[in-house]
This record gives C-alpha cells, structure tokens and sequence, in this order.
C-alpha cells in the first residue's frame, strides 16, 4: 500500500483530526518521536530536535512512573485489548490529542497511546505500541499488537512492526519467523547478495544495522538483496591499521561462514578501506561502492578481484580532513561522483541525500 | 557552517588540551565523543585517538564516570596501548553488551597491534 509523499507533514495535535496518507504517516512520526522523552534519551532528542519543532511534539516530562492500565481504560471506556478489536471514531483521537496538547502530562499521554492502540490504521497502531511500550504498566499486551502488525500487507507496517519487535520482544517467535523467510530478489538483478560495511567509531550506530535508516532505504528497493539478517557483518571500528587489518579478516571470514560469494558491497568511510584489504588479501567481490572513504596508498582494491568501483563523497569531507587521508581516488578504475554538499561525511549515508541526487543510478547495477 | 565551527572547535579543543595542557579542554573534547553529530564524533575520535598515550588519562577518566563508554573504549582500542589490557578485561563482562563488545573489540585490536 503505497502512501502519498509527504511534502508537509501536519504537526500535532492536527495530525489526529484527519485521516490522510499525510495525517496518518504523521501521527506515527509524532507517537514515535514521543518515545525518546519517555525513555528520557537525550541523544536520540538531540537527534530528532529538528523533527520534534516541525511536527510539534509536545515535550512530556517522564518520571519513570508507569500508567496503569485501568487508569486509563476506563475513563476512556476502553475495552481491553483482548477483547474484540474496538473501533474508534476519529473524533476520539482529535479530542485526546487536543487534551494532551492542553496538559502534556503523563496521564494524557497514556490515553492517547492506549486510544491509539485502537486505531484503524495499523501504521498508528504499531507506533503507539513501540512508544507505549516504556509507559503503560503492562508492555506484554503490546507484543500481540505489533506481531499482528508484522503480517500486514503494507510494508512500511511490517518494517515497523518489526523494528520494534526487534527491539523490545526480541525472542519473539515471529521475529525468527521473519528471519527465515527467503530473501527477496529484485527482478533482472544480479545474484549477489549485498552487504553494508559500516566505519569508524559506527559499531554501535543505527544507520546501517537492519532496521535502520540507511539499510532500510537501500533494501526496500534499492538492493532488495542486502543482508538483513540480525547477525549482519560489523568491526571494531576503531581508528588503526591493526583495527582495519583484524577486519579485513573478519570479513572474510564471515562471507565464507554465511557462504557469500561476490558480495555487492556498500561501504562507509573507513569500511571501504577494509573492503579494499580485504580483495588484497584474496576477497573477490561483486560491485565495490565506497560512501565518504579516505584515501590512503595502502589501502585500495585488488581490480582483479572486484567488480566495477565507485566513490560517492562530498567536498572538503571533514572527517577524512582529520583522518589525513585524501578526498579524491586518482585510479581511474574508480568512477568518483562528487556530491555539491560541503563538510558532511554523513551525508552519503543519507536517504534524503540518495534520493535528492539520483545516487541509486550512479551505483552499479 | 554549524558543522564547520563545531569542527573547528575540536581542534581549538585539541590544541589547548595537547600543546598547554588545559585538562578541561581535554575533557570538552572527549566529551564530544557523545555529540549527536556523527560528523563531530568521529572528528573527536581521531584526534583522541591520534594524541596516542597522551589521551589515556582522559579516557579513562570518562569511563570511571561511565561517559559514552563503547566510544571510549573504542578510542583506547585504537591507541594499542597493552597497559591497558587490564582496565580493558574489566568491561568484558560489562551489563551493558555494547560495552562487553566494545572492551572486547579494543582488546583484540591492542593484542593485534602489539603482536604486529
């Protein structure tokens, strides 16, 4: 079920009065955004500050209370959630987020979540159980919502259903259920499978593990074949030639465990300095597509044993600046595609940034 | 331009930390180790981790008060320093497993490096 782009999305509490692709991708946005005050995670609030601001997130204070469940049920002659699946008016849901916006307490966020819990679209029903899940004083019943949710036909549905479980149930049966199912390919692709090698300091980053931004954008139609599986490939990510070298090994040690050959391979940074250690040490891969990577003598591919080559960065990468490494391949094996963004060396493992420059189509195929 | 200065300032940071000894400067910039800008982390991380044996002391100072520990851990790693192999096996057993991960990758780097 594919949604409407959204060029404006409708801030809160407005959101919650409307039922368009617009109203409905936003309500989830707010629910979710919501979730990091309650967990009273700074870095994440940091984060999203900007989104926060566009969709009006109002700020709630947590004390780490949890609402119970009847407190909320009952003045809102909620029926549990055993029970039938009960169907809310939208009025409702104008109405609890119009008096949340009023008094942004925790009582009133547990009402609009547990209503939410409730509503129509799945979308808005597996956020708020992500969100909620931190707050009400029975998570449990919250893990039932969002495996339903995992069997939905709309995929935005089941990659946040299954983000969440993730998260939060991660022994969920469905969760292996999910893991086993048989990896789809795109029609006319190669047979590769691919595979997103993060850099420095971004072991413990979200960007590039399944779910996360960058690897969710890539597989849901990019690289349909990305590796997605929980035990994706990952390094230290410490900034040395030893750390770079110990990886390069890793790598191919977990190729031929998963019995991958000619991988497509995505790298970020110093990611693709390992990649590139990796060939020299007898890797043969498929594609080699290096996001923001150094550039440094000792470290460059075997052209025998790897597919086409192609550098995506942008000008004065500060981070390579402080690396000491150069900004710019001159083998002309390597196809360079230099973005008309300044500074970032995030910016290439941005959706936003693929999409605005076209860049599924400056990778090989 | 945000990124810009905020860069710039690490090196600010660095240079008062590593050529006047201004602790507190030090500290800003381990601190950074927790920016939310990626840009600005890894700036952090490679001049820390450039500073070498220097930067010991900070860190582990940072990691007494539990501060952006798996980076930290990362960043000791990174400097291949086997007298810290000790403070490193406490952490493997850490609560949190991505600090378990992290006192156990910077191990195996600094064990790497010393053998190379």
């Amino acid at each position: 079920m594919p949604y409407r782009s959204v060029t404006k999305p409708i801030p809160f509490p407005r959101a919650f009065g409307a039922a368009s692709d617009a109203a409905i991708l936003s309500q989830a946005a707010i629910l979710l955004l919501m979730e990091p005050a309650l967990r009273r995670d700074r870095a994440r609030l940091a984060e999203h500050r900007s989104a926060r601001r566009t969709l009006k997130v109002p700020a709630v204070s947590a004390t780490g209370r949890r609402v119970k469940v009847e407190e909320v049920e009952s003045p809102l002659r909620l029926r549990p959630l055993s029970s039938e699946r009960q169907a809310l008016p939208a009025t409702r849901f104008r109405r609890l987020a119009s008096d949340f916006g009023k008094k942004p307490n925790l009582l009133a966020t547990a009402s609009l979540m547990e209503a939410c819990l409730r509503h129509p679209h799945p979308l808005v029903r597996a956020a708020a159980a992500i969100s909620y899940f931190g707050l009400t004083s029975e998570p449990s019943r919250l893990i039932g919502i969002l495996e339903d949710c995992t069997h939905n036909d709309d995929e935005l549905v089941r990659t946040v259903a299954a983000t969440g479980l993730a998260r939060l149930a991660p022994e969920s049966p469905r969760l292996l259920e999910l893991s086993k199912q048989p990896p789809r390919r795109r029609r006319g692709s190669s047979t590769h499978t691919s595979l997103l090698v993060h850099g420095t300091w971004a072991a413990n980053e979200q960007w590039w593990k399944p779910g996360g931004n960058f690897h969710s954008y890539l597989l849901n139609g990019i690289r349909p074949d990305l590796y997605a599986n929980a035990d994706a490939f990952s390094w230290s990510g410490a900034y040395s030639e030893a750390a770079r070298a110990i990886a390069a090994t890793e790598l191919q040690t977990w190729l031929a465990g998963h019995t991958i050959q000619n991988p497509y391979l995505i790298t970020h940074s110093h990611g693709g300095s390992v990649a590139m250690l990796a060939t020299q040490n007898g890797l043969n891969t498929g594609p080699l597509v290096l996001l923001s990577c150094p550039v440094h003598s000792i470290y460059m591919p075997d052209f025998s044993r790897t597919g086409p080559v192609v550098s995506i960065r942008v000008k004065l990468d500060l981070v390579i600046l402080a690396d000491g490494g150069g900004q710019k391949f001159s083998d002309p094996r390597i196809t360079e595609k230099i973005l008309p963004i300044w500074f970032d060396h995030s910016a290439t493992h941005d959706p936003a940034v693929w999409q605005r420059y076209h860049l599924p189509s400056v990778i090989p195929p | 331009m945000r990124l810009l200065l905020g860069a710039l300032r690490l090196y600010v940071y660095r240079a008062l930390w590593y050529w006047l000894g201004i602790t507190s400067a030090g500290r800003a910039l381990v601190k950074a180790l927790g920016s939310p800008d990626e840009n600005i982390r890894s700036i952090a991380g490679i001049l820390l981790a450039r500073s070498g044996k220097r930067a010991e002391a900070l860190l582990l100072e940072a990691v007494s008060r539990r501060e952006n520990v798996p980076t930290v851990l990362t960043v000791l790693g990174s400097i291949g320093d086997r007298a810290l192999i000790p403070q490193l096996r406490q952490f493997t057993n850490d609560q949190n497993p991505d600090v378990a991960k992290a006192a156990r990758e910077a191990l195996k780097v600094i064990e790497f490096s010393t053998k190379t």
